[in-house]
């Protein structure tokens, strides 16, 4: 599975972060990625809203008392697929949003591309949130969590 | 009614139960050596209670355990909003750090040998010599801190007074790099004034700062400089050098 | 696996078909029209024997929320995407240096949207269950088989569409139907 891009959007919809690992995307301005990252945000709230069925009530935390750590994406945006790329997205209980563009592939690569962006939700969790000098929804500049995401987009690849 | 009256030491009242300040500990015959025992372990059993009256599991843990992430959310909480808003500059978070960590020191001193006596040996020696002190910091205060040794010991060549503690993953810092304008602080001064009060409590006045110094495959490797003050030494030469 | 429902739209963003075949009503009402099938003047009758709505959910917010998603998902994959530019197939393809990369689906956990726009700007949609494979040949059948023979090329309807209208005919509205409720998908 190639990965083209990463981007990481905070629950206002901002861009937080972004990394490009492989070529085989269009180089945007800085400003159409913020574009890019705000409207991805209104269409994954916009799609939970034109379901052809009922919304389930989200009974996961009440049954058992947990929050759910993994994808809480139930009913809003969670894959694109394109002629050239593929787009999958995963959302927190937090409201955060990682989006993995890889190259087009079957449908059972969703599946890999979620515990791709299930190991960086915990590079996050470690080296982002753990470190007293970044301040939450602002700009991720951690050397070290990117050096952990290189890695991790490294084995993939 | 008379005893109140007359605080003399020489009249001193029948040995009743509880203890009397002017006589100060006695055996008053009531307890045996099941209970001596009985009470050596309960004041050695780890006091980690989050429940009253509940039983709470962690207490039943042999090395009671917490979680590492809730510590470092506690600990860059303190760094953040009690030193870094306040603080003018790098040298000045770190001393406040520094404060913060010294009474823990002091504390932690009294705990472990406290924890460390069994009902065999129910006395632990106080340290006289430097190199003593500090392997016993080495290996027994950092398992209990950090469930894991310091990674080294070193003498400095330079300067008499210099020892170094190396630890190359501290736990408390391991995720968080400061940024280039923050390059020189290192959030580890906690520990290094958690090292000086214990270490000014076992009577070896010292000042302790911590320096990271990265290495490959480390990048937060730290190195805790002990600096002892001139007494220490010459009490060190006098007593033990023949 | 289920299909849900069909939707089609214009290159002046109205909905011009829309045909449901879910049993209950649809999730968001509009204000004007409900889901009821003669009652009012915009829904179409449906053949003999089928269920869901014709055109009953035009003017409805759900089908304003759905173009806005595909026009926005459809514009990010033709600036995110490049198509790599092969030489052999551009001796067969003359065009192919042009062509944008297109959006082709998009799913949520409840439901996948199959999406396919022709050369004139008309959007085809099917909503269905998100395990439904890939319906790219059915939206071009539809497009090819039901639309060309049966709108574009029927002298009696327009070919673009004024506000409000919508494709009402009814060899039209058998053609989909036909071609639907044929697949394996459909339930």
């Amino acid at each position: 599975m190639t990965i083209y891009s990463l981007y990481i959007l905070n629950k206002a919809g901002g861009l937080i972060y972004q990394t490009d690992p492989c070529p085989g995307l269009n180089k945007l301005s800085a400003n159409e990625y913020l574009v890019l990252a705000g409207t991805l945000h209104g269409v994954h709230a916009i799609a939970s809203r034109i379901s052809p069925t009922a919304p389930t009530p989200n009974t996961g935390f009440f049954g058992t008392g947990k929050a759910v750590a993994g994808n809480c994406n139930t009913s809003g945006l969670k894959s694109l697929e394109t002629d050239a790329f593929a787009m999958y997205v995963f959302q927190t209980v937090t409201g955060l949003k990682f989006v993995l563009v890889t190259a087009p592939g079957t449908r059972a690569q969703a599946d890999a591309a979620e515990l791709v962006l299930c190991r960086i939700y915990e590079c996050y969790a470690d080296y982002v949130m753990k470190n007293p000098y970044y301040s939450l929804d602002m700009p991720i500049r951690c050397d070290m969590f990117d050096e952990k995401v290189v890695e991790v987009t490294q084995v993939v690849v | 009614m008379s005893s109140l009256i007359n605080p003399s030491l020489s009249h001193t009242p029948p040995s009743t139960r509880g203890y009397n300040p002017a006589v100060g500990v006695l055996s008053n015959g009531l307890l045996t050596t099941t209970d001596v025992q009985h009470a050596f372990i309960a004041a050695t059993a780890p006091s980690i209670a989050l429940a009253p009256g509940k039983r709470n599991s962690m207490a039943l843990r042999k090395t009671p355990e917490i979680s590492l992430s809730a510590l470092i959310y506690i600990f860059n909480e303190l760094i953040i909003n009690y030193n870094f808003n306040q603080s003018s500059n790098i040298a000045v978070l770190e001393k406040k750090l520094n404060a913060l960590g010294y009474p823990i020191g002091i504390k932690a001193l009294e705990l472990h040998s406290t924890r460390s006596a069994s009902p065999a040996a129910p006395e632990t020696k106080r340290f006289t010599r430097v190199l003593d002190v500090l392997q016993y910091i080495h290996t027994h205060i950092w398992t209990m801190l950090f469930s894991k040794t310091a990674d080294n010991l070193e003498k400095s060549q330079d300067n008499a007074d210099e020892y170094m503690i190396i630890d190359n993953e501290p736990p408390l810092t391991k995720y968080a790099k400061p940024p280039k304008e923050f390059d020189q602080l290192n959030c580890n001064a906690f520990v290094a004034g958690i090292l000086e009060g214990l270490l000014d409590a076992a009577y070896f006045s010292c000042s302790v700062s911590a320096h990271t110094v990265p290495v490959d495959g480390f990048p937060m490797r730290t190195v805790y400089l002990i600096k002892f003050s001139r007494s220490v030494l010459e009490r060190e030469f006098v007593r033990f050098s023949r | 696996m289920t299909i849900y429902s069909f939707w089609m739209f214009d290159r002046h963003c109205n909905c011009i078909y829309t045909r449901e075949w879910t049993r209950s009503s649809p999730l968001v009402p509009s204000h004007s029209s409900h889901s009821s099938v003669s009652s009012t003047s915009s829904a179409t009758t449906l053949p003999a024997g089928a269920i869901g709505t014709v055109n009953a959910s035009n003017q409805n917010d759900s089908a304003k929320l759905l173009f806005g998603a595909l026009f926005s998902l459809r514009n990010i994959a033709n600036k995110l995407g490049t198509l790599p530019f092969n030489e052999d197939t551009s001796v067969t393809d003359p065009l192919a240096i042009h062509r944008k990369n297109s959006l082709k689906s998009f799913a949520t956990g409840k439901y996948r949207a199959h999406f396919m726009e022709t050369a004139l700007g008309l959007y085809f949609c099917i909503l269905s269950d998100p395990n439904v494979a890939d319906l790219q040949i059915v939206l071009k059948d539809l497009y090819a088989d039901v639309y060309v023979n049966h709108v574009v090329k029927n002298s009696a309807s327009d070919v673009d569409f004024p506000a409000e209208e919508v494709i009402g005919n009814e060899s039209f509205v058998r053609g989909v139907d036909q071609l639907i409720t044929a697949l394996p998908a459909f339930a």
